[in-house]
């Protein structure tokens, strides 16, 4: 079952053309990647999936709803690029709050959160206001708030973006072990190819608005005859051999 | 040494909207805030040398009385009033009298007046001064104290009489007795009337220019919260929650609804301290009254000029004000990348809320003019602000409930805007021809 299908993406910033005619899907399940480098149209593509944008024109359909549609927003999960947080606001009444956003039910709701602390793994730190969080911790705690819905659908634009190695395999490893644990679709930017390889199934390369290629991670550098995802990029980009 | 690093601050300074637009708004503003406090200054001094409707009741009845009474009849031309002789009754007839002819000072000429100038004493002179409308300059008190002034030369001239000593030499050859009745209020206050509505006129600015303060915080402060969403990249977040625009919105507005709720609360605490504290060090002693003029000997104090339905008007008016100042503070927020922005932007608006306001606090009703004052008392942002003076200074009118509801209607069109830009399509757009108009601005330039 495809959770998301995109089809003859457009779309438009007044003259800017920032998506050129994108198509692809995702399956239920699955961690896709999305890569290309800065400003290729990963954010704009992610943000009409999660309907905060609407396309100039193509088709998108998350869960057999149009993304606008109110009833989706309870089945995915998006956490953007560079996220911050409230500042005097705890990590642990951040949680809280979106664990009551997300659920009614009691039991529902406290489950959602016990599995946001842990997710988390802050600890007491929770209790501290999250103006005094580290960048890593600040994600983490994005990381969590994504996840402990347990959304069909997570959106995960560039998760480990200027963290350090330790954080940003922190992350990685939370995002892995979740999508394995509850078979969680994850559908992920990045324009660090090394983290895509070792975590997405699926990829599709993005630039200048187009994708160049998509498919297995594993095939795909079999077919290309290359040794890693940045080295076939480099040589769909420049046509190299 | 360190030139170029000067000239790289001052650049990187100038070359920031954010940081002249504040120097070009002060520039442009002061000379407006000039202007808006000079007229009603120009007014109040300009009605200091009008002619004075002065009327007088005679309850002595004697020689010298009605002495007095002829010399302010024959005088009237070079003291610049008109003088009407009112007859004798209880004070309530006596100012009823008043009004209906529009008079602005009333003389009593106590009893033992003529006893008291042959015998050299001082007599007594009760002073009525009819308040119509209490002002920051004092406008009222004025008529009292000219009135006065003539008695006590009138008085000396008559101790002197036969002499050629200059009357001038007598200090307080009369006893004033002042009492001020606030027609709006229907309120009789003992004491001297400077001490009164100074209080008041000190507390008909106050009073607006707390409001005026309260919006504004309201608007930073509403402005700044959702500001800090676009630059801590929140709000992209927050859109994509399980909530309706609307409902988001609506959250959005009630916190910033409630916190300055609180913070008015404070400032209003503030104030009625403040008031306590003026009127228990600056309002005379209640001067003792003979009970036959059935004049109330109450103590002054802000309740009797703020209690009643008036005042529930007044609060309502601050909330609807306070939602639409939170939702403006949201709009602007909204359409700001930065906190920084967000407050360049509230500055200018702020003016909005000074400008009127300070005017509103400093002229009167009849300066303001009938279409004026309807404007201001149907706009969100100046409504509490004229009705918080009215209700010290004057009286609030009876269309107001009209007029909040006026102020709900624009405060809900308001908000409807603002969900309608509460999408990050429709401000993402915004804020991108926001920026090619500066870049194109910036071209011209070039």
């Amino acid at each position: 079952m495809n959770v998301v299908k995109v089809k003859d993406l457009i779309k438009y910033f007044g003259e800017f053309q920032a998506l050129k005619g994108i198509s692809f899907s995702v399956n239920e399940g699955e961690i896709y990647g999305l890569i290309g480098p800065n400003g290729a149209g990963k954010t704009t593509t992610f943000r009409i999936i999660a309907g905060l944008l609407t396309p100039s024109s193509g088709h998108v359909k998350v869960l057999d709803y149009d993304p606008g549609d109110r009833r989706v927003k309870r089945f995915i999960s998006y956490l953007p690029e560079d996220a911050g947080a409230y500042r005097n606001i705890t990590g642990y009444e951040f949680l809280k709050m979106v664990a009551e956003l997300y659920f009614d039910k009691e039991n529902e709701y406290k489950e959602a959160l016990e599995l946001g602390i842990e997710l988390s793994g802050l600890g007491e730190r929770l209790n501290d206001k999250m103006k005094t969080y580290s960048k890593g911790m600040k994600r983490r705690i994005q990381v969590a708030r994504a996840l402990m819905v347990k959304p069909k659908l997570t959106i995960l634009d560039e998760p480990t973006a200027g963290l350090d190695v330790l954080h940003a395999k922190d992350i990685r490893d939370v995002i892995r072990d979740f999508a394995r644990k509850y078979g969680t679709t994850v559908l992920l930017a990045s324009h660090n190819m090394l983290e895509v390889e070792g975590l997405c199934d699926r990829i599709a390369m993005i630039n200048e608005g187009r994708i160049l290629i998509e498919g297995d991670v594993k095939q795909l550098l079999e077919m290309y005859d290359v040794k890693s995802l940045e080295e076939l990029f480099i040589k769909l980009v420049r046509g190299e051999n | 040494m360190i030139r170029p690093l000067i000239v790289k601050e001052f650049k990187d300074l100038m070359r920031d909207p954010r940081i002249w637009v504040p120097f070009v708004i002060s520039a442009l503003i002061m000379p407006i805030m000039g202007l808006v406090i000079a007229g009603p200054i120009k007014g109040a001094m300009e009605t200091v040398g009008e002619q004075l409707r002065v009327g007088i009741v005679d309850f002595d009845e004697g020689n010298e009385s009605k002495l007095f009474i002829n010399w302010l009849i024959n005088n009237n031309a070079s003291y610049n009033l008109i003088p009407v002789i009112l007859e004798r009754g209880n004070i309530s007839h006596v100012i009823n009298v008043a009004k209906e002819k529009e008079l602005e000072v009333i003389i009593i000429l106590e009893r033992g007046f003529t006893q008291n100038i042959l015998k050299f004493s001082r007599p007594s002179v009760r002073i009525i001064n009819i308040i119509r409308e209490i002002s920051f300059f004092g406008g009222g008190v004025v008529g009292g104290s000219r009135v006065v002034n003539l008695i006590e030369e009138y008085v000396s001239r008559r101790f002197l009489a036969g002499t050629n000593i200059d009357p001038e030499i007598i200090k307080s050859p009369i006893i004033p007795k002042y009492i001020s009745y606030l027609e709006t209020k229907n309120l009789l206050l003992a004491g001297r009337p400077e001490a009164v509505l100074t209080s008041l006129g000190f507390a008909s600015f106050f009073l607006p220019l707390i409001l005026m303060i309260i919006s504004v915080t309201v608007i930073q402060m509403s402005a700044t919260s959702m500001a800090v969403e676009n630059e801590e990249r929140t709000l992209e977040t927050l859109l994509t929650f399980p909530l309706s625009r609307i409902g988001i919105l609506t959250a959005k507005l009630l916190g910033a609804f409630s916190v300055s709720m609180i913070g008015s609360l404070f400032n209003f605490i503030g104030f009625i301290a403040y008031f306590y504290i003026f009127s228990s060090y600056m309002i005379s002693p209640i001067q003792s009254i003979q009970p036959t003029e059935e004049l109330l000997g109450a103590s002054f104090d802000i309740s009797m000029i703020t209690a009643g339905p008036e005042a529930i008007y007044v609060f309502l008016s601050i909330v609807v004000t306070l939602l639409f100042m939170s939702s403006l503070g949201i709009m602007v927020g909204a359409l700001s990348r930065d906190v920084r922005i967000a407050s360049t932007i509230t500055g200018p608006l702020s003016m909005a809320v000074f400008i009127p306001g300070y005017y509103v606090a400093f002229a009167s009703s009849k300066m303001m003019g009938t279409v004026l004052r309807l404007i201001f008392y149907v706009l969100p942002f100046t409504q509490p602000i004229i009705m918080s003076k009215d209700l010290v200074a004057a009286s609030i009118p009876v269309e107001t409930p009209i007029y909040i509801l006026g102020s709900l209607i624009i405060s809900l069109f308001l908000i409807y805007i603002t969900a309608r830009l509460f999408s990050l399509e429709t401000l993402s757009n915004i804020q991108r021809k926001l920026s090619r108009f500066k870049r194109k601005k910036k071209i011209l330039i070039l």
